[in-house]
């Protein structure tokens, strides 16, 4: 119980952190940022909490594990992954107008986990996730999963400022730290979404015998994996910049999300992350 | 001479850029195909599902089996090609930077850059040149500190070796294509059910294609737990494996732990009943449930088979007539089933009047009598009793065999990528050039220069910080 009070909560303590960055990107407002640094750090601390909570409380339930089993937990631990890697980029870069690009996307995910068709009870695990391997798998998918939507969020901040008309535009970093950042966030993205597929083949191979079965999830992350080494080849290889890796990375994100949620729709050994 | 010409334009196709990127984007795209439409179903369901023409193009051009399709194999063999000759091309061109026979360092390439840092300091030459020789010769290497017309420059460097991360990558995704082609060659992925208490030494592959197994395997026991919420928490086989009708070794399998002997593994993958699930005999007694359908009132009555019992209220009598075990009505399968014989009244005035019926319940569905609309919603209470209780029941064991000699191959690749990534993105060769000017006798101009393959902004930031700190250290030295 205590876990879910404290994501609830948790939930808008990142929906007043977006805010306050948005205000203080739009409104010029200084103080406003401060709190979004603030308020983020506060629920980065409450989802942690929340995290912990219901660790222990699966254990109190007599069928611990850790929180990683459903698209429940899946979606608190993403918020915590994107909540966790833009801070870090804050205390780097030392810009907050990127806050209003990246919190916001950890405050949807939450909220996605609080609808009421996001079932969060506390489930025991079928026999085939039990292994040490989950937390290794889920843990480098997600942190590649939030590299990349922290790519996205700057991408689009990219096409923003190129629209020159608006004034806000003037507001955010100068191109070729956006891009300089995208670029660094889709390498990080890179190199966990490939320990995430590894992994999780590592995993196959010691359940089911097979470390690579052509299932839908599998063969998503496979194509997200493609479209981000394209990005990068291009740009390493043929120098490609700004507007063309933005455009990628918004692509390579909704590959994600497809990765992540479409597959879903589609039958599979994933089943389970409904 | 046409000769060369056809090679090098041969060449310089496999070798480009835009071959890779044209590869990795066209294998995204195809690769969506095969998750959107369903695989390896027959002809008749892709017909079916898509029309005669659709059907007939999806089974012919392969896409029914997408990722084992000549053209999908083609495409990942076009992209081992463009990695194989990229990688000669560019190892070619930068041997002797990684591996050079001799370090040369030339002054101009530094001194040319325009980003250059430069500050005095007061002190003399001599005092900066042992200052920079210490302090730098120990974290750089290949370094080298030679005098100049009016002072000296010191060069150093690092992390050369890095250079070769990129090849370990590329290698690692060929190693990986290499051991997915041995074990489609050379390995298999059968299954097999094994009842408790018995062996099989073949296994199915495919629909019906059998192979033989070089030992068999006896399914000592097998055994499932449940979760309070009913499903199953583990299944658990424990197995022997015999050979030439010995026994080599017995073990004990679950989901995430396999068996394997002599490059055969063998998986806990399913399990099943091979005795029904409910009792093929009538219970003792059975215990109806009677639901007056106007006042919802309950009577509980228990009767055993031949018994003739009342009905409640007074409304008649009632029988079991027969208990069918599985029972098939309309041409669904009901599952256990009593067929009751009702005896109601027919008029309130004349009891001796009776008229007869014959009614099922499905031991299963205990709503299924609201249905009759009749007086009494009747159900079946003791339906526990029906099933066959755990002791008795006898499984059998689903096991998933499966032999892969290129799995080796797979995971050194994957190691080889996990470590060949950290060093290609984050890590580079830095060669740093410091040059020292006599003014007077007592200054000095300190310029920093340096020169990296990749990330030049990282660079940047790393020769701000290297003035600040050889300034703090000049500075100590003279306190």
């Amino acid at each position: 119980m205590t876990s879910s009070l404290s994501l609830s909560i948790t939930t808008f303590i990142y929906g007043a952190a977006a805010c306050a960055y948005i205000c203080g990107w739009v409104f010029k407002k200084n103080f406003m940022n401060h709190s979004g640094t603030y308020l983020t750090i506060l629920a980065l601390i409450g989802n942690t909490a929340g995290i912990i909570f219901r660790w222990v409380e699966s254990y109190d339930m007599g069928i611990g594990h850790a929180p990683l089993s459903n698209l429940y937990e899946s979606l608190v631990f993403f918020s915590w992954t994107i909540a966790i890697i833009y801070l870090s980029i804050e205390f780097r870069y030392k810009n907050k107008t990127i806050g209003a690009f990246a919190i916001p996307l950890a405050f949807i995910s939450l909220a996605y986990a609080s609808l009421p068709s996001v079932n969060n009870n506390i489930q025991p695990l079928i026999p085939a996730l039990k292994s040490n391997w989950l937390i290794a798998h889920v843990f480098t998918c997600f942190l590649g999963y939030a590299g990349f939507a922290v790519a996205f969020g700057l991408s689009i901040m990219f096409f923003l400022k190129s629209n020159e008309q608006s004034k806000l535009s003037l507001l955010l970093p100068d191109f070729s730290m956006i891009d300089d950042l995208t670029y660094q966030m889709i390498m990080f993205g890179f190199l966990f979404l490939t320990a995430g597929i590894i992994t999780g083949a590592v995993w196959a191979n010691s359940a089911w015998g097979a470390y690579w079965s052509w299932d839908p999830k599998e063969t998503w992350s496979l194509i997200t994996w493609f479209i981000y080494a394209t990005v990068i080849h291009a740009r390493l290889m043929r120098g490609w910049t700004g507007k063309r890796v933005a455009w990628i990375s918004i692509i390579g994100f909704f590959a994600v999300l497809f990765t992540y949620f479409g597959v879903n729709l589609l039958p599979g050994l994933h089943s389970y992350g409904k | 001479m046409k000769m060369n010409f056809q090679k090098n334009a041969l060449w310089l196709f496999f070798s480009s850029i835009k071959l890779s990127v044209f590869l990795l984007l066209t294998l995204a795209v195809v690769s969506i195909i095969g998750t959107v439409i369903p695989q390896e179903q027959s002809i008749a369901y892709y017909k079916s599902s898509f029309g005669n023409l659709w059907g007939t193009v999806i089974w012919l051009t392969g896409v029914s089996d997408t990722y084992h399709s000549i053209w999908y194999r083609l495409l990942l063999g076009l992209l081992s090609f463009n990695i194989i000759v990229c990688s000669i091309d560019r190892l070619k061109a930068n041997w002797t930077i990684i591996f050079p026979k001799q370090h040369n360092v030339k002054p101009s390439r530094f001194q040319h850059k325009k980003d250059r840092k430069a500050f005095d300091v007061d002190k003399t030459e001599s005092q900066i040149r042992t200052l920079i020789s210490d302090y730098y010769s120990k974290k750089l290497n290949h370094c080298e500190l030679r005098s100049t017309e009016n002072g000296f420059y010191f060069f150093g460097e690092k992390g050369r070796k890095t250079r070769l991360g990129v090849y370990a990558v590329h290698m690692s995704v060929l190693l990986m294509i290499l051991g997915g082609i041995i074990g489609s060659f050379y390995g298999f992925e059968g299954y097999i059910q094994i009842p408790e208490g018995e062996s099989k030494s073949h296994i199915v592959v495919g629909d019906n294609h059998h192979i033989d197994l070089p030992f068999a395997i006896h399914c000592d026991d097998f055994s499932v737990s449940f979760y309070e919420n009913g499903s199953p928490s583990e299944f658990k086989s424990v197995l022997s494996v015999i050979k030439n009708d010995q026994k080599i070794m017995t073990q004990s399998i679950i989901v995430n732990q396999p068996l394997r002997y002599e490059g055969i593994n063998i998986f806990q993958s399913s399990y099943g009943l091979m005795t029904p699930e409910y009792q093929q005999k009538l219970p003792e007694t059975v215990m109806f449930y009677f639901k007056n359908s106007e006042n919802e009132l309950m009577y509980p009555v228990k009767i055993s088979k031949g018994e003739r019992k009342s009905l409640p209220e007074g409304k008649g009598y009632f029988s079991i007539q027969e208990y069918r075990p599985d029972y098939a009505f309309g041409g669904h399968s009901l599952g256990p089933t009593i067929i009751l014989s009702l005896e109601t009244i027919k008029s309130a005035n004349n009891d001796s009047e009776l008229s007869t019926q014959m009614i099922m319940l499905p031991i299963q569905y205990q709503n299924f009598d609201r249905m009759r609309n009749g007086q009494f919603i009747i159900s079946v209470m003791n339906e526990s009793d029906f099933l066959i209780p755990e002791s008795q029941k006898r499984y059998y064991t689903g096991l998933q065999v499966t032999k892969d000699p290129g799995v080796w191959f797979v995971y050194t690749g994957f190691i080889l990528m996990l470590l060949g990534i950290p060093v290609t993105f984050f890590m580079s060769h830095q060669q740093f050039f410091i040059e020292v000017i006599q003014k007077s006798n007592f200054t000095c101009q300190i310029i920093l220069s340096g020169i990296t393959n990749k990330n030049n902004l990282a660079m940047k930031q790393k020769i701000d910080r290297m003035t600040l700190d050889l300034k703090n250290n000049i500075n100590q030295q003279s306190r």
